[in-house]
């Protein structure tokens, strides 16, 4: 993984300047990617959901994912370079307010926020502006388990101690709401990224199907060719921890945008 | 003047209509993924009054519906949805699958499954269903046409290969649908429509020897899947019903659906958590679901409260030493021996944990006193 600190306020406030370096080039929160070697893992359980199963090794190429989920500070960017106030990627708020004073409020207020109320393609919009895309689910469940088969990020217990902490993910628990990224660094997985269990559920490439494991190649599958639903991944603050963990399929239409769905980006090779 | 104002009207209103109903979805899908199925009912209803076209809370509304066995309401809901959204695919294999399994009216749920397919050809479930009509309508022909498509045959599961079998059946293909029905059977081998299904093949071919051990199986079976069917609905219709969560719960300890039974017994240990039976339910499943720390959690409240229970010690040792403690769990097997001295699970754990923790001589002698109480 390479160096990054989850409480260091650089996160929001240094900028980087994306390649061209002209002066009116977009700019967006920094943006940290782990790189995830080409390989095997298992993919899916047999023991949870039948979407879930079989349980099989998949072989993957090499590929490079968001250590968090896009923040509201990294959305304004794409939404500044979008339009602003025209752009058709607003996100939707949830407290009966005006679509654009309410997001830009957000931004300022929660810059460390998972960025949330975005459709798919507000997500996908969101990648293809920064030249990369969304993980497909394979990707998004490699990144999160690593290669040993484990149920969470960090291991097979749920509340399993790591240091002082029992709590490794923003999971739904008395009181709970999203929260700015990258706090449960005890939750990180194997590669370094952090929240993929929790805080915010996160869109990928892929169509669901809830027959595609026993169908699907063995080789960096990509989902089905088509469906009614993409597949979500991850789990959320709104999520119970008995829903599952790391290998649990959620679904969303693609144009529905929810208060907590975000999403990561991910990219070709390391 | 009039005019200019009722034209900003018009321009305004559709996008915070669109807001507003998005936000209502958002509230019940909050509520479904809390359990608050009365919740998201209102929330859905609501947009579904509201809103002409809203396919997503259309079908969401429906899937409640049709866990409540409200068919007729959830065929018009899901008949909604693919009006006004002709690719969700999801809405009209649904569609047909309220038609064909809730109606009971195979015919008109032929064109939805078609349809679905139409748009998308590997959809396995859209295939069985519409297999399953065509069965039932009397022409297996057809239904094994539609399963044996590209893009539909590689990815069977136990149903969809229980209705490959049923319409060879069906089409007097006997001896292959024995065949068909086994290899259901191999994916899922307490799958009870594949079991009655090879029963009554073996029967009509003549071989009622072979097809009695099938047949007491799928009685079994269907026994245990009756009794899951009942007590879910008991906990849905009313999810304070306590009794019936803990029945469900040992119901899946019984079937090792480890996660399932957890998820009943923590009901029963939220709403009642000073009663110890649950929570000692709900350590075991967590402890054989592999979540020892969470297991440890149930059993160390357990020990608190009952310090002199032996079983509860027991237990609690066993979770230290999943959890890769064993001097923990050594000392709490050596407070269910002081309990219990004549139990010879608790003297056989205490020689494993000693093992375990590099105390062989110990290990040696609780060995020799297990091995005492066992002998004849």
């Amino acid at each position: 993984m390479r160096s990054w600190s989850p409480h260091s306020g650089a996160l929001a406030l240094s900028f980087l300047l994306l390649a061209g370096g002209v002066a009116e080039e977009p700019s967006v929160p920094r943006l940290e990617l782990v790189p995830v070697p080409a390989g095997e893992f298992l993919m899916g359980t047999d023991e949870w959901g039948s979407d879930e199963s079989p349980a099989r090794a998949v072989t993957l190429p090499a590929f490079s994912i968001a250590v968090t989920e896009t923040t509201n500070a990294q959305y304004h960017a794409f939404w500044l370079a979008d339009g602003g106030a025209s752009s058709r990627h607003t996100p939707l708020n949830f407290t009966d307010e005006d679509r654009v004073a309410a997001w830009t409020r957000t931004v300022a207020a929660k810059p460390d926020h998972p960025v949330v109320g975005v459709t798919w393609f507000d997500a996908a919009a969101y990648a293809a502006w920064l030249g990369m895309r969304l993980p497909t689910e394979a990707e998004w469940e490699k990144a999160a388990r690593g290669t040993d088969g484990r149920l969470w990020s960090w291991g097979n217990a749920f509340d399993g101690r790591i240091g002082t902490a029992t709590l490794h993910a923003n999971l739904l628990r008395d009181g709970s709401t999203p929260m700015p990224v990258g706090r449960f660094v005890t939750g990180a997985s194997p590669y370094g990224a952090l929240d993929m269990i929790g805080n915010v559920r996160e869109w990928t490439a892929d169509w669901y199907s809830e027959t595609y494991y026993r169908a699907s190649g063995d080789i960096d599958p990509k989902g089905p060719a088509t469906g009614t639903w993409r597949a979500v991944r991850g789990g959320s603050w709104t999520d119970p921890p008995e829903n599952g963990g790391v290998t649990r399929r959620y679904t969303q239409r693609p144009g529905v945008a929810t208060s907590f769905t975000g999403f990561r980006v991910a990219r070709d090779g390391t | 003047m009039i005019g200019i104002v009722l034209g900003l009207m018009f321009a305004v209103q559709p996008s915070s209509i669109d807001d507003h109903a998005a936000r209502l979805y958002d509230r019940s899908l909050i509520a479904i993924a809390h359990g608050d199925i009365a919740a998201a009912e209102t929330a859905l209803e609501a947009i579904v009054d509201e809103v002409p076209l809203h396919p997503d809370a259309d079908f969401d509304l429906a899937m409640l519906l049709s866990r409540q066995g409200k068919w007729s309401r959830c065929a018009e809901l899901l008949q909604r949805a693919v009006e006004s959204d002709p690719t969700h695919v999801e809405a009209a294999v649904r569609l047909g699958e309220a038609r064909l399994i809730g109606l009971g009216d195979p015919a008109s749920a032929v064109e939805p499954l078609e349809d679905a397919l139409r748009h998308d050809p590997a959809n396995v479930r859209a295939a069985r269903l519409l297999a399953q009509a065509w069965v039932r309508l009397g022409q297996p022909e057809r239904a094994l046409a539609v399963l044996v498509a590209e893009g539909i045959n590689g990815a069977w599961d136990a149903p969809t290969q229980t209705i490959f079998a049923q319409a060879l059946a069906s089409a007097g293909r006997l001896e292959e649908a024995a065949g068909e029905f086994r290899a259901a059977l191999e994916l899922d081998p307490r799958h009870a429509p594949a079991l009655i299904g090879l029963g009554n093949v073996l029967r009509r071919l003549g071989r009622t020897a072979d097809a009695a051990p099938v047949l007491e199986s799928f009685r079994e079976t269907s026994r245990e899947d009756d009794e899951i069917i009942i007590l879910t609905g008991f906990v849905r219709a009313d999810p304070t019903d306590l009794d019936s969560w803990f029945r469900l719960g040992m119901r899946y300890l019984g079937r090792a659906s480890w996660t399932r039974a957890a998820n009943a017994f923590a009901h029963c240990v939220a709403a009642s958590p000073d009663d110890p039976s649950p929570r000692e339910a709900l350590g075991y499943a967590l402890l054989q679901g592999g979540s020892a720390e969470s297991a440890l959690v149930q059993f160390r409240w357990l020990v608190t409260r009952f310090p002199n229970v032996p079983e509860y010690r027991n237990s609690l040792g066993a979770a230290y030493l999943k959890a890769k403690q064993p001097k923990r769990a050594a000392a709490e097997f050596s407070q269910a021996v002081r309990l219990k001295p004549n139990e010879p699970g608790f003297r056989a754990n205490l020689a494993e944990a000693y093992e375990q923790a590099g105390m062989t001589e110990q290990a040696e002698q609780e060995r020799r006193a297990f091995e005492k109480l066992v002998s004849p």
